[in-house]
């Protein structure tokens, strides 16, 4: 944060800002306490409208010791530890356009601040979709989806958003634009250079735009929804997924009481756990697949009978539940070896025994759980909570895990750094941070050893 | 040799044994050149028998400051594994150990010598196999393998090397031992194991793998269309892909490539044909029926003169086996070839082979395309005898002629060969100094003393300066094998 004479010098850079930027895209009013991270406001909001401004933002952060963090639709935007530096917020939302499609080489270019819901709208008139998922598609853009969500629930089959990225353009804190990849579906030609932005939390630099691989929209999706009245029974269903003849495109573990209100129904309200699934494809192999899938959820459960439409907002609600920002609760996203699912399960017991109220979302297929724990913020409670949440974190890196507390209040980031994982690999994180963001302008503190 | 040479050596047969560790001449002989069309002798070659030694090693060569090049089975077709004199040659085939199939999490581990098929072998026990395929799969390594992110035919459908590599343990120039990635989809942090894939041996070297396997696809169907002309299938390849249909592969192969087939292998691909393309589906038996029906309904209304398709196994072996034997097959037409590696969007095959065949005229050079159409990776392939005077600089011409027609076709150098030393001077045409500059300094991250294969993949700071593709021209007299 600014701390030398902070209106003077922020007055001074945002004089060197306007005879650059319009008026419009500097926002330095009480608008600004929207893009609050942690109980940080920062001086100033940019809205940059093209490659040279942004260019200008770096050098002149560069020059007065900045710290910038860069956001799209604000869906994700407190994921990371506190920040250690945050001055300027730099929007990419108005870099939002389609700049290339490709209807039958299956590809696009974006530039990232557009949002997934307008893309994939855009998309669908082709026949086309790109195969990534996040919370909230309408504000979600790309470019902060590609920084911030690698792998969330129902991935399954899709993989990871870095599996459709073909190429990228970023803007470097050095004010170098740079590209990497290329447009077409295969190569290799010089160094991966988009992996090494995506999922970085626009620590290395910021995305402008972005190329992907597509893929026909899958047709025919169709849905189950069944409840059971203890994990015990819903982990003896998932175990026989094993024996399909196929993987579905959606599996999801939950606690009923997530089903929002229209969704329920008399036999919710008695189960304690459901199980959704979604298969998408032509018609007569879907018939199979729901024959398979049937004889093994009906074995413990009970059909909840909802129409295709209300069953398709569950998918898409579930996915919103996971980056849930209520400050009382703590959002937790697992990593496991599905192998260990059940010593997981075990594990999460913990809270439940403490009275901590819990809800779970499981996707067994990929090895992906998130944990909700409410947060209260009396001493006794928060104590406890800290000694479990702390005992169950160590855990899952002994089952071979990792956990990110995606959200929770500023109390939690202070005591916990928000990523635990167990690997050596440290000093090629900080060797790669120095090498790409010297001076520490972007996203500073926020990251994976506090980089 | 020198004498600190001489101590190199000496402390390198001292980690690994005499046997190990190669430095007279004639033993190096063999490893002096891989599928490309460079060649050098390196100083020594060691052949490690685990990451112990392969870290002793590094330390010992770190501390001599003497260039390192990783080695798995001298496939490449870029040059990457090409050693520069007074550098040592690290060989990983006797780290061939396939150490573990985790058949519930469907996970391999397995050290960076596994041949690529040996793994297929192993794994269809449990019902499993790797999807990379690349077309040397009987012989290439999976250390190769994540050095060039290799592809193959069915990676249109199932992604390339990257795709299917969730951990690498390498060890780093000093000897440190790291895992990029582990044994989850995902790990935290940068996507280290993203980056080193595809690094082409410059960041380290690998030591164990953790690949995800897949299961094996309960049906199969095969076709192949014959077209009048290469145009007809480049507009089947559009029409299926346009349609929203993926195969697992698309692969075409031209007139040329069909007649020195048929030459040697009598598959019965249609002599007369222009090209033909060879389509595969994978899936749910509904579904491949289905595909199959729609795609050899295309086939046909894009101008197949004839359509195939595959009854069973057996039927379906001899239509790959013309693809996949075309390259060899090359050999009845001139005893040399240079195979260009470059991508365009699916859509502009068609025109990018119109243009390979002016090339062809212009430099009075046969050229045969084989292409993964599919996925717009296309390998022409540029035929000749090397000992007609001047013909490998001729050679070269063309090759570099045909990667910017792809580059400014919107495509790009290399689909999965990689750059090596083939390519690295035309990497300008697609990359800015800054975008250069970028890959160095993560290419310095991981080895600082940039002491892993040595100029490869970034063009000669200096402009003419002589390496060894320019050796290798030089050389090539009537006693060498380009």
């Amino acid at each position: 944060m600014i701390n030398l004479n902070k209106n003077t010098t922020i007055n001074k850079i945002i004089a060197e800002l306007e005879t650059h930027l319009p008026y419009n895209q500097i926002v330095n009013n009480h608008e600004k306490e929207q893009i609050t991270i942690d109980g940080i406001v920062p001086s100033i909001v940019i809205y940059p409208t093209n490659h040279s401004q942004i260019k200008l933002i770096f050098t002149i952060a560069k020059k007065n010791n900045l710290g910038i963090i860069p956001f799209g639709g604000q869906t994700k935007i407190n994921l990371g530890n506190i920040p250690k530096k945050f001055d300027i917020a730099l929007s990419t939302k108005n870099l939002n356009s389609i700049i290339n499609h490709q209807q039958f080489d299956l590809t696009t270019t974006v530039e990232a601040g557009i949002t997934l819901l307008k893309l994939q709208k855009f998309l669908a008139k082709f026949g086309q979709y790109l195969p990534i998922n996040s919370p909230n598609p309408e504000k979600a853009t790309i470019g902060g989806i590609l920084s911030t969500y690698p792998l969330g629930l129902n991935t399954s089959n899709i993989g990871l958003p870095r599996d459709w990225l073909l190429g990228i353009k970023v803007a470097l804190t050095s004010g170098e634009i740079i590209k990497g990849g290329g447009q077409v579906v295969k190569n290799v030609t010089g160094y991966d250079m988009p992996k090494l932005f995506s999922g970085a939390l626009g620590t290395l630099g910021i995305i402008l735009e972005a190329t992907f691989k597509l893929t026909p929209i899958k047709t025919n999706p169709e849905y189950l929804l069944y409840s059971y009245d203890s994990i015990e029974k819903t982990l003896e269903i998932i175990e026989q997924f094993k024996n399909l003849d196929f993987a579905p495109d959606t599996v999801s573990v939950f606690n009923s009481c997530l089903l929002n209100s229209s969704t329920k129904n008399s036999s919710t309200e008695k189960s304690n756990y459901s199980i959704f699934c979604k298969i998408a494809g032509l018609k007569n192999t879907n018939k199979r697949k729901i024959e398979q899938l049937q004889n093994i959820l009906n074995q413990h459960g009970n059909l909840i009978n909802l129409e295709n439409t209300e069953l398709s907002f569950i998918e898409q609600n579930l996915i919103n539940y996971t980056w849930n920002t209520k400050q009382e609760l703590i959002i937790l996203k697992i990593n496991f070896p599905i192998t260990n699912l059940k010593k997981l399960i075990n594990y999460s017991l913990i809270f439940e025994k403490n009275n901590i109220n819990n809800q779970m979302i499981l996707d067994p297929l990929s090895g992906i759980m998130y944990l909700s724990l409410e947060f209260k913020q009396n001493k006794t409670n928060k104590n406890l909570l800290y000694q479990l949440l702390n005992e169950f974190r160590k855990g899952i890196l002994n089952i071979g895990g990792f956990s990110v507390i995606q959200s929770c209040d500023i109390a939690i980031k202070r005591k916990f750094d928000v990523w635990e994982r167990s690997q050596n690999n440290s000093f090629l994180m900080e060797a790669i941070k120095r090498k790409f963001d010297p001076n520490g302008i972007l996203n500073k503190g926020r990251f994976i050893d506090k980089l | 040799m020198s004498s600190i040479n001489n101590k190199v050596i000496h402390e390198l047969e001292s980690i690994v044994g005499k046997s190990r560790c190669m430095s007279m001449r004639e033993d190096l002989f063999c490893y002096e050149y891989d599928g490309s069309i460079d060649k050098s002798l390196p100083l020594a070659v060691v052949l490690p028998k685990n990451k112990e030694e392969v870290a002793n090693i590094l330390k010992c060569l770190y501390k001599f400051n003497i260039k390192v090049v990783g080695r798995g089975s001298g496939t490449g077709l870029s040059g990457g594994a090409i050693a520069p004199e007074n550098s040592v040659q690290i060989v990983f085939s006797l780290m061939d150990k396939i150490i573990d199939i985790d058949s519930v999490n469907r996970i391999a581990e397995v050290e960076p010598g596994v041949i690529n098929s040996n793994l297929n072998i192993e794994a269809q026990k449990f019902g499993l196999r790797y999807a990379p395929d690349p077309s040397s799969q009987q012989a290439c390594s999976i250390g190769g393998n994540i050095a060039e992110n290799a592809g193959g035919p069915h990676c249109l459908l199932y992604g390339v090397t990257s795709n299917h590599v969730l951990g690498i343990e390498v060890v780093l120039e000093q000897g440190q031992t790291v895992l990029l990635g582990g044994k989850l989809k995902e790990s935290l942090g940068y996507d280290l194991r993203g980056v080193f894939i595809g690094s082409e041996g410059t960041f380290g070297l690998v030591t164990k793998v953790f690949l995800q396997l897949i299961e094996y696809p309960e049906s199969t169907h095969t076709l192949l269309g014959s077209f009048p002309s290469i145009e007809s299938a480049g507009n089947a390849v559009s029409a299926i892909i346009g349609k929203g249909i993926v195969p697992a592969a698309l692969e075409m192969i031209d007139s040329l490539t069909i007649k020195s087939v048929e030459k040697v292998l009598k598959v019965g691909l249609p002599k007369n044909a222009g090209a033909v393309l060879l389509v595969e589906v994978e899936g749910l038996q509904e579904d491949t029926q289905i595909l199959r029906k729609e795609i050899e309904q295309l086939l046909w209304e894009s101008g197949s003169t004839e359509v195939l398709s595959a009854k069973d196994e057996k039927e379906r072996i001899k239509l790959w086996s013309g693809r996949k034997k075309a390259i060899g097959s090359l050999g009845t037409i001139a005893p040399n070839y240079f195979i260009v590696d470059g991508v365009v969007p699916r859509t502009k095959i068609a025109f990018l082979v119109q243009e390979v065949e002016k090339i062809s005229k212009l430099f009075n050079l046969p050229i045969a395309n084989i292409l993964h159409a599919g996925d717009g990776n296309i390998h022409p392939c540029i035929l000749f005898d090397e000992k007609t005077p001047g013909i490998l600089e001729k050679v070269l011409q063309a090759g570099s002629e045909i990667l910017k027609i792809c580059v400014n076709a919107g495509g790009s150098l290399s689909g999965e060969h990689g750059i090596g030393l083939e390519k690295k001077e035309q990497m300008p045409l697609l990359f800015s100094e800054k975008d250069l500059n970028a890959m160095k300094n993560l290419r310095d991250v991981f080895s600082p003393s940039n002491l892993f294969n040595p100029d490869k993949i970034f063009p000669n700071s200096v402009k003419g300066t002589p390496f060894l593709q320019n050796n290798a021209v030089k050389n090539a007299g009537k006693d060498s094998y380009i």
